[in-house]
């Protein structure tokens, strides 16, 4: 653990990507200290509305005259919980579904890869605004849209981890020590196969805070007032001649958190990675 | 009194178009409290033996005929359950690699109450304090620093006590050793060597030792079967086989021994003299 901190601390792009994530974290949780106005409050008088970033407003204004710095703040906290909440989701269901194939094999294996190819038939995005579209928005329909729906990757990689892994002695030393298959799978196996999960999740976290993003903005996805990130550049997208901090602040945060996630996946990739392990 | 009877067991391998006899026909009887040799080259059947005993063997591969009978029951007829039960908990096995038997992401401590708990209704705590008995029983040095160590942290000999702890700890009745010193140097095989023969006195256990090594048969065994081509070629009392070994290829094997036990051990006491 103590050579990971190591490892981090000297991969300058996972350092800046972790630095960056944990102080949005940090945002996130502290949002009601941090934010200087109410998110919610109107204030539609003229000298109030679509101000530029001042001392007051330290992002500025939007139409409605609500301070964006705070928005911006509690925004932080919907885009996050929405992806962590959708990758606990596909956490959950990609890693057993992975398991259970690649330890079983044979017919359950066939099974559960034909339905994984099934799923990847579909356009992701467009499945979710299809269902989206049926269930009406809502954050907590967004987060399990994107959880029920990003699980397959992470079904094919855990699946064929543990398809080179069953076959390891010390997973046959386990078998004829006695162990049930439960134990063996996830006490013994899976353990080893985690590194590839790790990578994986964040490279999810970044797609699946882009996702929410997304459908934000197409409103599908969180509903004003309630701010997020892609729902503020929704209805900043209307000044952009006018109010460039509309757009550009919410734009920017996006791309500089789910770039970070990206950044800590790649580098993990490259730290875990078991060749250059010993 | 007969803990073990292997009668008439069968092991083939389907491959596409052919049959591969692993174990053909092979029978023998491990006593209470005995060692039994079973000696062979590679690709003898001696580990199919001994994964079939366990039921260990995977596709394609199937026991075909014969029987095996443990203790009164035959292991042959048992429900998957009932034989996971009798894994590590009646009938233990010891691999031939430590590094490779052991799991690199757990610790050796985190094996073996792993071990316990999958045969024992236990606490953390009961299970921790067997383990640590367990490790001090195969005389691992500083258990406690042991328990919590990674298996790349120890060397070849360390990782085969592990090992064997592992597959003591629960006390079973027959131990398989599949070769288990042949990946470690000749110092530390003999350490390992009278561990085994320490254990089997103290817990009066049955041990079926598989090897290529006529050597450490005539150290350790009782008794021993030589198997060619998966088959027994000739079986008896160790003092039998080695000073009137019948079968041509018994004979060859003696041979194929630098020198006999004794001899060599001579020679090794005056190699460390000088």
């Amino acid at each position: 653990m103590n050579d990971m901190f190591k490892e981090i601390v000297k991969n300058k792009q996972v350092l800046f990507g972790v630095v960056v994530i944990l102080f949005m974290f940090i945002v996130a949780l502290f949002a009601p200290v941090l934010a200087t106005h109410d998110p919610l409050e109107l204030d539609l008088s003229a000298d109030v509305r679509l101000q530029p970033p001042s001392a007051e407003h330290i992002f500025g204004t939007d139409d409605m005259g609500r301070d964006l710095f705070s928005r911006m703040v509690y925004g932080a906290r919907i885009s996050l919980s929405v992806g962590f909440i959708a990758v606990a989701i596909m956490l959950v269901i990609g890693v057993t579904l992975g398991v259970i194939a690649g330890y079983y094999g044979k017919w359950v294996d066939t099974l559960i890869m034909r339905l994984v190819e099934i799923m990847m038939c579909f356009p992701r995005f467009y499945l979710i605004l299809m269902i989206l579209a049926f269930l009406g928005p809502s954050i907590i329909y967004v987060m399990i849209v994107i959880g029920l729906t990003s699980w397959t990757g992470l079904t094919r990689l855990v699946r064929a981890e543990f398809l080179s892994l069953r076959e390891r002695e010390y997973a046959i030393a386990a078998k004829a020590l006695g162990a049930s298959d439960m134990r063996i799978a996830f006490r013994h196996i899976l353990p080893n196969a985690l590194a590839p999960v790790f990578v994986s999740i964040t490279l999810s976290l970044g797609g699946a805070i882009l996702l929410e993003s997304g459908l934000s903005f197409l409103g599908l996805g969180v509903q004003i007032p309630t701010p997020s990130w892609g729902n503020i550049i929704s209805t900043g997208r209307f000044y952009i001649d006018s109010a460039w901090w509309l757009t550009v602040i919410p734009g920017l945060s996006i791309l500089l958190t789910v770039l970070s996630f990206y950044l800590v996946g790649e580098g993990l990739r490259v730290i875990l990675d078991p060749r250059m392990k010993r | 009194m007969a803990l073990l009877q292997v009668k008439n067991l069968k092991t083939h391998f389907f491959a596409e178009s052919e049959v591969r006899k692993a174990v053909d026909d092979v029978s023998f009887v491990v006593q209470e409290g005995e060692t039994f040799g079973l000696v062979g080259e590679s690709g003898s059947g001696k580990t199919v033996t001994a994964l079939s005993i366990l039921k260990l063997v995977d596709e394609p591969g199937r026991i075909v005929g014969g029987d095996i009978i443990f203790g009164g029951r035959s292991l042959l007829e048992l429900s998957k359950e009932n034989m996971r039960k009798i894994r590590g908990n009646d009938i233990s096995i010891v691999f031939q690699e430590p590094l490779t038997a052991l799991n690199p992401v757990l610790s050796i401590g985190e094996q073996v109450t792993e071990q316990i708990h999958a045969h024992r209704d236990v606490s953390k705590e009961e299970a921790k304090e067997t383990a640590l008995a367990c490790l001090k029983e195969v005389h691992l040095p500083q258990p406690e620093r042991v328990f919590y160590d990674y298996p790349h942290r120890l060397s070849g000999g360390m990782r085969q006590r592990a090992m064997i702890a592992m597959a003591l700890c629960l006390r079973p009745r027959l131990l398989i050793a599949d070769e288990p010193t042949t990946a470690l140097d000749v110092t530390i095989q003999a350490e390992i060597l009278d561990l085994f023969r320490e254990i089997k006195k103290k817990h009066n256990m049955s041990i079926l030792f598989i090897t290529h090594d006529f050597g450490i048969i005539a150290q350790l065994a009782d008794r021993v079967a030589v198997m060619q081509k998966g088959r027994i070629v000739e079986q008896g009392g160790v003092e039998n086989i080695f000073y009137y070994p019948k079968d041509a290829y018994t004979k060859e094997l003696l041979e194929a021994v630098p020198k006999i036990p004794r001899e060599l051990r001579i020679q090794n006491d005056r190699n460390k003299k000088s």
